[in-house]
C-alpha cells in the first residue's frame, strides 16, 4: 500500500482505515475520541510524553497546501508502551513516522494512536485503550514513510 | 485536584524505604527454606501442587528467615476468566482442558485487541465485538504471550457461592447504589455499552471519578486486576508484608504482628488491613474503607475483606478473597483470581490529576452535546 508523493500529511477516510469501534470504552476514550473518524497522519515528532495514565507523541504535519499543524496522539501508560517495545530512545525528535489512529470529538489536530509506522519499517502499538482498526493490508510500509521532497528541504 | 496525600504519606515512605532494599531483600530470603511441604486451601492449589510434584522435580516452597512461606517478587494477576459464571455454563465449575485453552488464545489476541476476531471467549464472551479487526502481534515484534500468564480451567472467578454469581443485593444496597456515581453504581459518569458506545455524564472535573483524576486508581483490597498493567509487586518480613499493584502504583503496606485495627471513625483508601498466619496461608483482613472507596460501592461501615495467599508452585499464588458485608450482599462471597510470577522490574506508574484526559474528556463531552443539540428535532413519536 503506498501513500501518494503529492500527499503528505493526511489522510483520512476508509481506504486506509477501516472504521471500528471499541469493545470496550476506557475511562476516557468514549468520551474523547470518534470512532468514526479515523486518521492517517504522517508527521515529525516534535515531542513525546511519557507520562500516566496516558502518553502523548506531537508532531508536526504538513499539509498539501504548505501549511504545518502541530498534531497530538494519545498512547497507554508507559509501562504499556514498554512492554511493546517503546521506551523514551524508541522515537527521538525528528523522526518521521505513520500514525493511524482515531480523531477527538472536541479538537481538530489531536487523537488516540492505534499504530505507528517508522521509516526503518518497524511498527509499534500505542498501548492504549484505541480499537485495533486496520487490516494487515491496511498496515503503511516503510515506503509510505520516506521523507517527502518537501521534508527533505 | 490535588491527588490526596493524606496520612498515607509516611506509609508510603515506608514502602519506598522497603523496596529500595527490596532486591537484597528478595535475594536473601528466597533462599531460606526449611523444605516443608506446602498447604493448599482449595482444590485447584491441590491440583497445582500434585502437578508439580508429577514432574518429577517436586517443588520446594521458598520461605523467609522466619519460616513462613516467602511471596516476594514480581506477580502478575491478569485473568482471561469473567467475575461471575455466564449462564452458558450452567453449574459447571471448571471448563474442559479444549474450553480452557480456547479461553487462553482468545485471551492472548484480547490483549493486542480487545475486541479482536478470535478474542469472542474470554471474559466469557461478554466484551467481544464482532465489528472490530484483529491484530498480529508480531507485526509489532512482539511474543504472541510474554506476561507469564497460565490458563484458568474455571468458569468464574467467583467461587462462593457455587453458583459462581455474586449474591444479591440487599434492598437497601439497592437503592444506595442506583444513585452511586462511581462505577458499578447507577450513575457513572461513562456507562459503557459494550458495542463502542456510551453515555457519558461529566460536567465538571470532579465528575470524572477518583479513578480517572489519578486520586486512586487500584490497590485494594481486594486485588482486582485491570485488562493491562496488572503487575503486582510483594517485599515482605517477618514484621510486615508491603503489595504494591502496578497500575496507579499503589502500596498497602500490611502489619503481620498482632495489633488492633484503627479507630472506627478512621477511613483510608485502602482500608485497615492486617495479616496473620494460618499454617502456609497469609490471611489479611481488611476494614476501615473510605465511604466514597468501597469494594463494588459497598457500605464502608460493615464492608470486611479478608483475604487468602497461597503460594501453589514455584510460579502461582493462589489469591483468594472473600467480601463480608451484610448491609450490601445478602450473604458473603469469595473469588479466586490466580498470581502468576512474572519478571521485574515493574516501572513507577505516577498518576498525577490527569489534566490531559480532564481536558480532552470534558471537551469531547461538551462537543458532543453540542452535535446533538444541532441535530433538527425528529418526528413526535406515534406509538
Amino acid at each position: 500500500m503506498q501513500l501518494k508523493g503529492t500527499l503528505t500529511a493526511i489522510v483520512v477516510g476508509a481506504a486506509l482505515f477501516l472504521a471500528a469501534k471499541p469493545a470496550v470504552a476506557h475511562h476516557a476514550f468514549a468520551a474523547t475520541f470518534d470512532t468514526s473518524k479515523p486518521v492517517t497522519v504522517k508527521g515529525t515528532i516534535t515531542k513525546v510524553e511519557l507520562i500516566n495514565p496516558h502518553s502523548w507523541f506531537w508532531m508536526d504535519v504538513t499539509g498539501a497546501d504548505g501549511t504545518t499543524v502541530n498534531w497530538g496522539f494519545e498512547g497507554g501508560s508507559p509501562n504499556s508502551l514498554i512492554r511493546h517495545g517503546v521506551t523514551k530512545d524508541t522515537i527521538p525528535v525528528g523522526t518521521v513516522l505513520i500514525v493511524q489512529g482515531y480523531q477527538s470529538k472536541a479538537f481538530d489536530h489531536k487523537g488516540v494512536g492505534v499504530n505507528m509506522t517508522l521509516a526503518d519499517g518497524r511498527k509499534f502499538l500505542f498501548g492504549g485503550s484505541a480499537p485495533g482498526a486496520e487490516s494487515q493490508a491496511a498496515l503503511p510500509t516503510k515506503d509510505d514513510v520516506k521523507p517527502t521532497e518537501d521534508q527533505k528541504k | 485536584m490535588q491527588k490526596y496525600r493524606g496520612p498515607l504519606s509516611s506509609a508510603l515512605g515506608i514502602a519506598a524505604t522497603l523496596l529500595l532494599c527490596a532486591p537484597a531483600f528478595v535475594a536473601a530470603q528466597s533462599s531460606a527454606t526449611t523444605g516443608k511441604a506446602a498447604a493448599p486451601s482449595s482444590n485447584s492449589a491441590a491440583q497445582a501442587a500434585a502437578k508439580s510434584g508429577q514432574s518429577g522435580k517436586a517443588w520446594v516452597m521458598p520461605r523467609t528467615a522466619d519460616g513462613h512461606p516467602d511471596f516476594s517478587g514480581y506477580w502478575n494477576q491478569l485473568t482471561f476468566t469473567p467475575m461471575e459464571r455466564p449462564a452458558k455454563f450452567g453449574g459447571r465449575e471448571f471448563l474442559t482442558k479444549e474450553e480452557m485453552e480456547k479461553v487462553f488464545k482468545s485471551g492472548v489476541r484480547g490483549s493486542y485487541d480487545p475486541g479482536s476476531a478470535g478474542s469472542e471467549d474470554r471474559y466469557g464472551g461478554e466484551l467481544f465485538n464482532p465489528d472490530s479487526a484483529d491484530y498480529d502481534a508480531t507485526t509489532y515484534g512482539l511474543s504472541p504471550w510474554q506476561n507469564g500468564v497460565k490458563p484458568n480451567p474455571r468458569t468464574s472467578l467467583v467461587v462462593d457461592p457455587p453458583d459462581g454469581r455474586i449474591p444479591p443485593l440487599t434492598p437497601e444496597a439497592k437503592a444506595r447504589i442506583a444513585a452511586d456515581r462511581r462505577p458499578g453504581g447507577g450513575f457513572p459518569y461513562v456507562v459503557d455499552d459494550h458495542h463502542g458506545g456510551a453515555t457519558v455524564h461529566a460536567d465538571n472535573a470532579r465528575d470524572l471519578g477518583q479513578g480517572t483524576s489519578c486520586v486512586t486508581q487500584s490497590g485494594g483490597p481486594p486485588l482486582i486486576p485491570p485488562e493491562y498493567n496488572a503487575g503486582v509487586f510483594i517485599a515482605q518480613n517477618s514484621d510486615s508484608i508491603v503489595i504494591e499493584t502496578e497500575t496507579g502504583s499503589e502500596f498497602r503496606i500490611i502489619p503481620l504482628t498482632p495489633r488492633p485495627h484503627v479507630g472506627a471513625n478512621i477511613h483510608q483508601w485502602h482500608g485497615d488491613s492486617r495479616g496473620h498466619w494460618e499454617g502456609d496461608t497469609l490471611v489479611v483482613e481488611s476494614t476501615n474503607m473510605r465511604p466514597d472507596h468501597t469494594y463494588r460501592n459497598g457500605q464502608p461501615d460493615t464492608q470486611k475483606i479478608t483475604e487468602y495467599f497461597t503460594r501453589t508452585s514455584a510460579d502461582t499464588i493462589e489469591y483468594k478473597f472473600t467480601v463480608n458485608d451484610p448491609a450490601t450482599w445478602t450473604r458473603p462471597w469469595s473469588a479466586i483470581i490466580p498470581m502468576s510470577a512474572t519478571t521485574g522490574p515493574m516501572f513507577e506508574y505516577d498518576c498525577s490529576e490527569d489534566n490531559n484526559d480532564a481536558v480532552n474528556i470534558l471537551a469531547g463531552v461538551r462537543a458532543t452535546e453540542r452535535k446533538a443539540a444541532e441535530k433538527p428535532a425528529g418526528p413526535i413519536s406515534q406509538k
